[in-house]
């Protein structure tokens, strides 16, 4: 059962595969983000109670949190499929590190962003360089660098191994954030949830907040598969598969 | 069970309506802005290709002029990796060796085609 399945994957590293398969993964993804997210903010903006301590203003949290999560849980992805990528030379692994990029981007952004709305009610500043904010911004960073970087070099093979690169260093960053409000003393709060242990929210509240999060990871899904496809589109232009592919497309298109 | 009383009570977020209001609009703004620029980024990429295809079987149908091929160069497809096009034959136009030997360097630094 193993080895088929390893055969599998292999199966779908190939783009001409993987094209065919994101298809029909990208629609399911995007409305599960959708139905999701609905949910989670209907019970989050809607019917979750106030918060004793912060009042409305800790509704934030419903996409702050979740937006942190992705921008580090998106980091990750990219340095493991760049590992992939060194280690397999597999073709496919660039171009998910490349289309995760934006995304993460975004949501560090999102991070920031929010954080500093929050911030500014609940701790009277918008900013202040703590360990928590200051790694969250290297992040950012890390990120616009990645996407700097890959699109300058026009060799897109160099570009993936130089990006890679990046990528795998820049992953060391991602620990720092998360431990960060426990190794040093920030005026950060401390994590909502910490794995083993209960979470220190309401029950309603927790689960909007999860929600969000899984609406974030479905939607995180969805947009890489969709720009995985449009890469394959440029990346493999002269190939005769995906030559047929849309001929045939404009061809139904046309009648 | 609602939590608010009135949808003005909701929408001042107990006083905090624009920190709350500005954190999920920035949000669902970008996600919108990024959706939209994958769409847009797909269908491009899509014509571009399909517009090379259009052409490069007009050509093989019609004589290969170097008028179209220069039309080709400028779209970006290079006719003579083209698995549609008719390859020159040697007898048509014999080219040079080192013609041939910079077209396959120019080939080398294509993605393979597998």
């Amino acid at each position: 059962m193993s080895k088929s399945l390893s055969a599998r994957w292999f199966h779908y590293a190939a783009p001409q595969n993987f094209f065919h398969l994101s298809a029909k993964l990208w629609p399911f993804f995007a409305t599960l983000a959708g139905l999701l997210g609905v949910w989670g903010l209907y019970w989050g903006l809607l019917v979750a109670p106030v918060d004793a301590q912060q009042g409305e203003a800790y509704r934030i949290i419903f996409v702050h949190v979740p937006a942190s999560w992705m921008s580090m849980v998106i980091y990750m992805a990219m340095a493991f499929w760049s590992i992939l990528g060194l280690v397999f030379n597999t073709r496919l692994s660039a171009l998910m590190t490349r289309a995760l990029a934006p995304t993460g981007a975004m949501f560090a952004f999102i991070s920031l962003w929010s954080g500093a709305l929050w911030g500014k009610p609940m701790w009277g500043t918008w900013w202040v360089w703590d360990a928590r904010l200051t790694s969250e911004l290297l992040l950012f960073f890390l990120y616009l660098g990645y996407m700097a970087l890959t699109s300058a070099i026009e060799d897109p093979k160099k570009g993936d191994r130089a990006g890679a690169l990046v990528a795998v260093v820049g992953s060391v960053n991602v620990p720092i954030i998360y431990f960060s409000v426990k190794w040093w003393n920030t005026l950060h709060q401390g994590s909502s949830i910490t794995l083993g242990q209960a979470p220190s929210m309401a029950k309603l509240m927790l689960w909007s907040m999860l929600l969000m999060a899984l609406s974030f990871w479905a939607y995180t899904l969805a947009v890489v598969f969709y720009r995985v496809r449009v890469m394959i589109l440029t990346r493999e232009r002269e190939s005769h598969w995906l030559r047929t592919w849309v001929s045939e497309l404009s061809v139904g298109a046309k009648t | 069970m609602m939590h608010w009383s009135s949808w003005s009570a909701f929408w001042d977020m107990g006083g905090y309506a624009f920190y709350v209001w500005a954190s999920f609009g920035v949000t669902f703004l970008l996600i919108a802005l990024e959706v939209w620029q994958a769409r847009q980024s797909w269908r491009l990429e899509l014509r571009l290709l399909s517009d090379a295809i259009q052409i490069e079987e007009g050509l093989s149908k019609r004589a290969n002029t170097s008028a179209s091929r220069a039309t080709l160069t400028k779209v970006g497809v290079s006719p003579q990796s083209s698995p549609f096009l008719p390859t020159e034959s040697a007898a048509q136009t014999a080219e040079p060796a080192h013609a041939r030997e910079s077209l396959g360097a120019d080939d080398q630094s294509r993605p393979s085609v597998s």
